[in-house]
């Protein structure tokens, strides 16, 4: 062993291999221009090489070009598209001139099929529409609150209504909640922005709507996530984020739709049982009479972005005018229909909205539609203080035969 | 959470055991002999004295045992055949630091340019704005670092003077490595983040905030970002790995003494304690980067959060 290792002692000294031969020489101890210079020189070569080269300068360009177009050139079909939709198919008129009011404490339900403005009308009460791509009436058009118009406000001013003075309940739950923040911060987010309450007791009022809107077991429920939450829940959660600053207006936009029935009949119970309580002004917006019918004061239908009719519960349910309202009735199933009737259903759908009919927009599905229907937009007639209804066959000269005797009845309550 | 931690660092431990043996054998069987790569020219009788030395004579499962039993009962990776007297530990000890300096600076300007490029331009979609970085974004992940650092080195060290074309030590020897490693991924940065904000601000809760009496900035702040971080935060794992390894082209073109040059040297030459040493160390680095992006997720996300369960 003493002989291999001296002899490779000697190999070592034959080659002259040292440790610290291997060590890093820094580059301190050199002449920094001798370095520098060869470096330099070659890279300022390689661009006189480059510059004198007019292929390369050629290819470069073309390469920028490339890549700018590949890369704009998505961007600016986008526009086409835009520029498309705004001109070639041109603009939808999503809601058409519409009129209605809101009382202090009062439930108003706005009724209609998919497409025919309901959520377009509470969006532009909240100012929530994209601003550049939809315009709000024609200069003349006027959203009062409190004496206000809301369409001259600007948007700092527009945020402190939004959720203080009035507040919205959207569709979906299970989406309209950040999945990132807990549901206390949540709901103290509202209080927080329109008082001046520290962060600590806006938690204390977000604990305080969490039990008004009948959740169990609050105060760790403060401190859980959305995901942490099954649907009618989130939904309550909403309902808390929305009356958490006491608003005089709440727009429930389709609240119930994406939930399953026994929990629509709870969330509709909270909304109205609250709605007592603090005497909020409820607009509902839905597609389903059945789930108005126990809560709403008034209802308005609306068709292709007009109100075809409005009245009161009872004047809508008993006494419809519109064959749009009846058939939206008619397609509520009854408890005690024969069950092998088959239920009504209303064909076709809404009309294309970026280029409305020019009567009734109603006409082309009308079961009692006649020619004046497709020429001209009906008169409003009234039929009480409250019921009014846009409909030709209200006209004096109307053929009636076959029309059911509800919608051509005047006056007196039908159906007590 | 410890016991998740605990959980994670365990299936490290075998997934480090695994690459250690895969790599162990992977080099034994590949070609080419760090002795010769040595001390070629010396008579074959010598090299075999130092074959003997190194243990490279007994077989390779025999050598794979000693290894292994070297290396949990002391920590070493194994003396390096090149640099004699130097063990792979000695070498990452010294080297390592000087990466991860470059590396971290750059690391922390790519994530924090990064996200705010993507967030402006996102929010600022179709705009002038958006369009000059989205084209600097495909321009800057299109050319190879390379290629940045010679344009660097030509114009802000060489024409106009304003750093060292190269060197290492002082603080102006940072600036073009960083800005050169920072680049590229400043820009895909950028465009993760730029689409992941897109898509948050269509999000249903956006609208909710807006509801609720939000002005801009504060959904932006308190709604948006976090959410469009998440994608982001799968990213930093394998980046911070990569302080280390991926550097190698911006050191080399730098001067810089770190840790890719012994990388790439210790493979070139089989010198396989280097190589396996290296290999643990970028695994450890990053099994251990992955867990860190595991809890990383559960503070930007809540739904991934680990729960006691």
């Amino acid at each position: 062993m003493n002989s291999l290792e001296s002899n490779v002692e000697v190999l070592k000294n034959e080659m002259t291999v040292t440790d610290d031969m291997f060590e890093r020489v820094g580059i301190k101890g050199l002449d920094d221009e001798a370095i520098n210079k060869p470096s330099l020189t070659y890279w300022a070569d390689v661009w006189r090489r480059f510059k004198s080269n007019k292929l390369a300068i050629v290819g470069l360009v073309l390469l920028i070009f490339v890549v700018l177009t590949i890369y704009i050139g998505p961007s600016l079909s986008g526009k086409d598209y835009q520029y498309m939709d705004s001109s070639a198919t041109g603009t939808a008129y999503a809601v058409r001139g519409i009129d209605f009011y809101l009382n202090k404490g009062e439930n108003l339900a706005i009724v209609g099929e998919s497409g025919c403005g309901k959520t377009v009308t509470a969006k532009a009460i909240m100012g929530l529409l994209p601003k550049p791509q939809s315009v709000i009436g024609e200069g003349g058009s006027e959203i009062n609150f409190k004496g206000k118009n809301l369409l001259h406000l600007d948007e700092a001013e527009m945020s402190k209504i939004r959720g203080k003075e009035i507040s919205m309940i959207f569709q979906d739950p299970m989406t309209s909640l950040n999945p990132t923040m807990k549901i206390g911060d949540q709901i103290a987010e509202s209080v927080f922005l329109h008082s001046n309450m520290s962060h600590r007791e806006s938690r204390n009022i977000a604990l305080k709507m969490l039990e008004l809107v009948r959740i169990p077991n609050a105060k760790v429920r403060l401190n859980q996530y959305p995901f942490e939450f099954s649907g009618g829940m989130r939904q309550r959660a909403m309902i808390a984020i929305a009356l958490a600053c006491n608003p005089n207006v709440l727009i429930a936009d389709e609240p119930t739709t994406a939930l399953d029935v026994t929990i629509q009949a709870q969330i509709m119970d909270l909304i109205a049982d609250l709605q007592k309580e603090l005497n909020t002004g409820v607009i509902l917006v839905t597609h389903d009479l059945g789930v108005v019918a126990s809560v709403a004061d008034r209802i308005q239908v609306m068709y292709a972005g007009k109100i075809v009719e409005r009245g009161t519960v009872d004047e809508i349910f008993y006494n419809p005018k519109h064959p749009y309202t009846l058939a939206l009735l008619n397609s509520v199933p009854k408890l005690n229909s024969n069950h092998k009737e088959t239920l009504y259903s209303l064909t076709g759908t809404p009309p294309d909205l970026i280029n409305p009919p020019v009567g009734c927009p109603f006409a082309a599905r009308c079961e009692h539609g006649m020619k004046i229907c497709r020429v001209k937009h009906p008169e409003t007639t009234s039929f009480s203080k409250t019921q009014e209804c846009s409909c030709w066959l209200h006209d004096k000269r109307a053929e009636l035969s076959g029309v059911p005797e509800v919608l051509v009845k005047r006056g007196e309550v039908c159906g007590y | 959470m410890l016991k998740f931690i605990i959980k994670r660092v365990w299936y490290s431990l075998i997934t480090l055991f695994l690459i250690i043996t895969a790599t162990f054998f992977l080099i034994a069987g590949a070609p080419g002999d760090p002795i010769a790569a040595k001390v070629g020219q010396m008579p074959e009788k010598a090299q075999e004295v130092i074959r003997v030395k190194y243990g490279l004579d007994k077989p390779v499962t025999e050598r794979y045992f000693i290894y292994m039993k070297n290396l949990l009962t002391t920590g070493d990776f194994g003396e390096s055949i090149i640099y004699t007297g130097q063990s792979a530990n000695d070498v990452i000890k010294k080297n390592a630091p000087i990466s991860a300096k470059v590396g971290i600076i750059a690391l922390a300007l790519q994530i924090t340019i990064g996200v705010l490029l993507g967030l402006i331009s996102a929010l600022n979609r179709e705009k002038i704005g958006d369009h000059i970085i989205r084209v600097w974004v495909v321009i800057a992940i299109c050319v190879p670092s390379f290629v940045v650092a010679a344009l660097l080195q030509y114009f802000i060290a060489f024409k106009w003077k304003l750093v060292p074309v190269f060197g290492w030590g002082q603080l102006k020897h940072y600036i073009l490595p960083v800005t050169t490693y920072a680049i590229g991924g400043i820009a895909s940065y950028t465009k993760f983040m730029r689409s992941s904000t897109i898509s948050v601000m269509t999000e249903d809760y956006v609208l909710t905030a807006k509801a609720k009496g939000c002005k801009k900035p504060r959904v932006v702040r308190k709604h948006i970002t976090r959410n469009s971080m998440i994608p982001i935060v799968t990213m930093i794992g394998p980046a911070v790995a990569g302080i280390f390894g991926g550097s190698f082209i911006i050191e080399k073109m730098f001067s810089i003494p770190g840790l890719g040059n012994y990388y790439v040297k210790a493979v070139s030459d089989s010198d396989y304690t280097m190589i396996i040493g290296l290999t643990i160390f970028f695994a450890i680095l990053y099994t251990l980067a992955l867990i860190l992006v595991d809890i990383l997720y559960g503070i930007v996300d809540p739904r991934i959060r680990v729960t006691e369960s």
